[in-house]
């Protein structure tokens, strides 16, 4: 939706996004190396500029670059966004025990389906469609189950990474306070 | 997109993403909240203020509520929109739903009509893609299927 609109005016992408938002948008969430041109082009920006910021980020410890293919190619550090989700889920205003009773919610959850349907993961669960004869209706609802089921554990992961780590991730203002 | 361990899990943050690189940045959604919560986040909802569409069409503010997993080798998404003045309903849906719409689809359902067909996507990109769906949604998807009521 990049053209212009019928009475000659921008999109509202382009009204509230520049061009460097755009790359960093499209570097943070690459699903597998790409190259600067790749990038410039999928943010449609010019590519002087966009090496710019891609060098900025990889600065910042957002991007890792690979220099040992004929092209330099740029793949995000998921790391820094799985720590950026922890900091924010320390910062939201929860106690560690409030947030602790959520994790022990979420495996509630998780142990609900493993015995509804006697399976032990997502992916036995998609297994039981090719198992039984399901109506349309129910394999639906097992596919978003599995699916809902894989978000589940990944949430469990970052939120187990949060409470382990609750006070290396205190944010400065807290020293100087009572410990709750 | 094999995921072995948090590190690597482009899923993380992407909530996050989406709603400071688009939903954030739209003049028209008055917030944006984590569904049930920020913890499970399991799905993002925006709530647009009613009087800033066009059209107009009455005094509750529409919603458009989104679920995005990453995965090997293409996105699964819904994002749905839905007026609670009129009953309108229209989704952008890269699901397992439709086989016979190709990837991706769109589909729309007023009081008297409705339909489906397949889209295609200019980006790979999420942030992107959303921005492509709330532009077709405001420029060319409100104005086609929705009256004012000037109520």
């Amino acid at each position: 939706m990049t053209e212009e609109t019928p009475d000659g005016t921008t999109g509202l992408r382009d009204r509230q996004t520049t061009g460097e938002d755009r790359v960093r948008m499209v570097a943070r969430q690459l699903s597998e190396p790409k190259t600067a041109n790749w990038i410039a082009s999928e943010a449609e920006w010019s590519h002087e500029p966009t090496k710019r910021v891609l060098r900025r980020l990889v600065n910042d410890g957002v991007l890792r670059q690979d220099d040992s293919g004929t092209h330099t190619t740029y793949y995000p550090d998921y790391r820094q966004q799985a720590m950026q989700e922890a900091m924010r889920l320390r910062d939201g205003g929860r106690t560690v025990e409030e947030l602790t009773d959520r994790l022990a919610e979420m495996k509630g959850q998780i142990r609900d389906w493993e015995e509804e349907f006697e399976v032990e993961s997502p992916n036995q669960l998609r297994a039981t469609l090719a198992d039984e004869n399901l109506g349309p209706a129910e394999e639906a609802r097992r596919r978003d189950i599995a699916r809902e089921w894989t978000h589940l554990q990944r949430r469990i992961q970052i939120v187990g990474f949060a409470i382990r780590e609750w006070d290396f991730l205190a944010p400065n203002a807290e020293h100087a306070d009572a410990r709750s | 997109m094999s995921i072995q361990h948090p590190g690597g899990d482009p899923n993380a943050n992407l909530y996050a993403q989406l709603k400071q690189d688009v939903l954030e940045r739209i003049p028209h959604i008055t917030t944006v909240e984590y569904v049930p919560d920020d913890v499970q986040a399991k799905q993002l909802q925006a709530t647009f203020d009613p009087t800033r569409l066009d059209p107009q069409t009455g005094p509750k503010p529409p919603k458009l509520i989104i679920a995005w997993y990453r995965q090997t080798p293409h996105d699964w998404f819904r994002v749905n929109y839905t007026d609670p003045n009129t009953g309108f309903h229209a989704g952008w849906h890269q699901d397992e739903d439709h086989p016979d719409l190709g990837r991706a689809h769109f589909q729309y359902k007023t009081e008297t009509s409705e339909d489906r067909w397949e889209i295609t996507f200019e980006h790979e990109t999420p942030s992107l893609i959303l921005w492509e769906i709330i532009d077709e949604l405001l420029e060319k998807v409100l104005p086609t299927y929705q009256s004012s009521t000037h109520g």
